[in-house]
């Protein structure tokens, strides 16, 4: 019974050990050179270039463009703000969340489940094809005449692909993750490419992260714009 | 009888394998064509890299020919799994989709709504009274089969 005990209590201080490793390795910070590249069907074309800045616990996406033009853009609360020469432009509404940005989902590791897990989204099935694992995720049933459903790829476990359907079952979206580069120990796509399908016709994204540095202790004030003083 | 629920169910399995083979197909695209309708892109990034702070108006004033290949105006999307495309607007859904989170966001967005926000509540309320009833099925489904 004594050995029971001492068994039971090394395998439960055990536990302890992984658990306390995976928490040490939880990142809070990344910034990156960015740039996106937009093609639409009628021609019509972007380029947006500049450096990204993203604290998991501030929760504001900051992008300090330098090109085309000088601008800050702060993804904050819902709101996108665009500030230029200290001014705000405009305010509009984005449901872009931090929470289900590619930098949070990457920095708190959910990134391989597209933060779906964290949605009502419901795994449905999965199935492993050649090198891929796919999930199917199915929207709540009280949804499903708005949301289609969507598949999630990964490989190696690591987000390879994401297909967007419609109700009807047509696919809408096609995201692609990309030359992963590990820095600090983190797994970040140094590439997505997205494909918008409608009404026949494809409009791409392609966008590219450099230079990507994970958890920096300087540069504080890169990492947090004082919105409230915008309002 | 039994032989032909048996082939039945056999070529169900088949058919629904069939269904869900091929998925892997959904997750290609057509790089070498991406790569052709983003080229005067990348010719104009690799300009601005190597010219590091210059903009499109300065590139415009100076004649530049690659100042032109900018059509409209730059956008920030795909960096999330949200998009008004994919999920739609109505309060409804950020409560049935989101749960608490949606409702937040309903609040907040909507500058404090209160009829936006009831819808966004009764979304979380039925996603969760769904749940919450499939689940008594479920339990009673095999209550039943208990006995």
């Amino acid at each position: 019974m004594k050995y029971l005990n001492r068994t039971l209590i090394l395998i439960f201080l055990l536990s302890w050990i992984p658990t306390t490793i995976c928490r040490s390795q939880q990142y809070m910070r990344i910034h990156a050179d960015f740039s996106i590249k937009v093609r639409r069907p009628t021609g019509g074309q972007s380029l947006t270039m500049g450096r990204v800045f993203y604290d998991r616990g501030i929760r504001q996406i900051i992008y300090n463009l330098t090109f085309p033009e000088p601008e800050t853009w702060v993804s904050s609360d819902t709101l996108l703000y665009r500030i230029r020469d200290g001014k705000v432009v405009s305010r509009t509404f984005s449901p872009s969340m931090a929470d289900f940005s590619v930098f949070h989902l990457a920095l708190s590791s959910h990134l391989q489940n597209f933060g779906l897990n964290l949605t009502k989204y419901e795994p449905k099935s999965v199935t492993r094809e050649k090198d891929q694992v796919i999930t199917s995720w199915e929207p709540p049933l009280a949804a499903s005449d708005k949301l289609g459903k969507i598949l999630v790829s990964t490989k190696n476990k690591q987000l390879f692909g994401v297909v967007f359907f419609n109700p009807k079952g047509e696919i809408i979206r096609k995201q692609f993750f990309e030359d992963y580069q590990v820095v600090s120990g983190l797994s970040f796509p140094g590439k997505i490419v997205e494909i918008n399908i409608f009404n026949g016709t494809e409009t791409y994204q392609v966008t590219s992260f450099k230079n990507i540095i994970i958890d920096e202790s300087e540069n504080d004030d890169k990492y947090y714009y004082p919105v409230g003083s915008l309002r | 009888m039994k032989k032909l629920f048996l082939f039945a169910g056999f070529l169900l399995l088949i058919s629904a394998g069939q269904s869900i083979a091929g998925q892997a197909d959904l997750f290609s695209y057509d790089a070498v064509a991406i790569d052709i309708q983003m080229g005067q892109l990348d010719q104009l990034e690799g300009y601005v890299l190597n010219n590091p702070g210059i903009t499109l108006k300065e590139m415009a004033a100076e004649g530049n020919s690659l100042s032109t290949l900018v059509t409209d105006s730059n956008e920030i999307s795909g960096f999330t799994l949200i998009s008004e495309d994919v999920l739609g607007i109505p309060s409804f859904l950020w409560g049935c989709v989101f749960g608490p989170v949606g409702i937040v966001l309903v609040y907040l967005v909507g500058n404090e709504d209160k009829v936006e926000t009831k819808k966004a509540f009764n979304g979380c309320l039925v996603s969760y009274g769904t749940t919450a009833v499939l689940y008594g099925v479920y339990f009673v489904i095999g209550l039943l089969s208990a006995y």
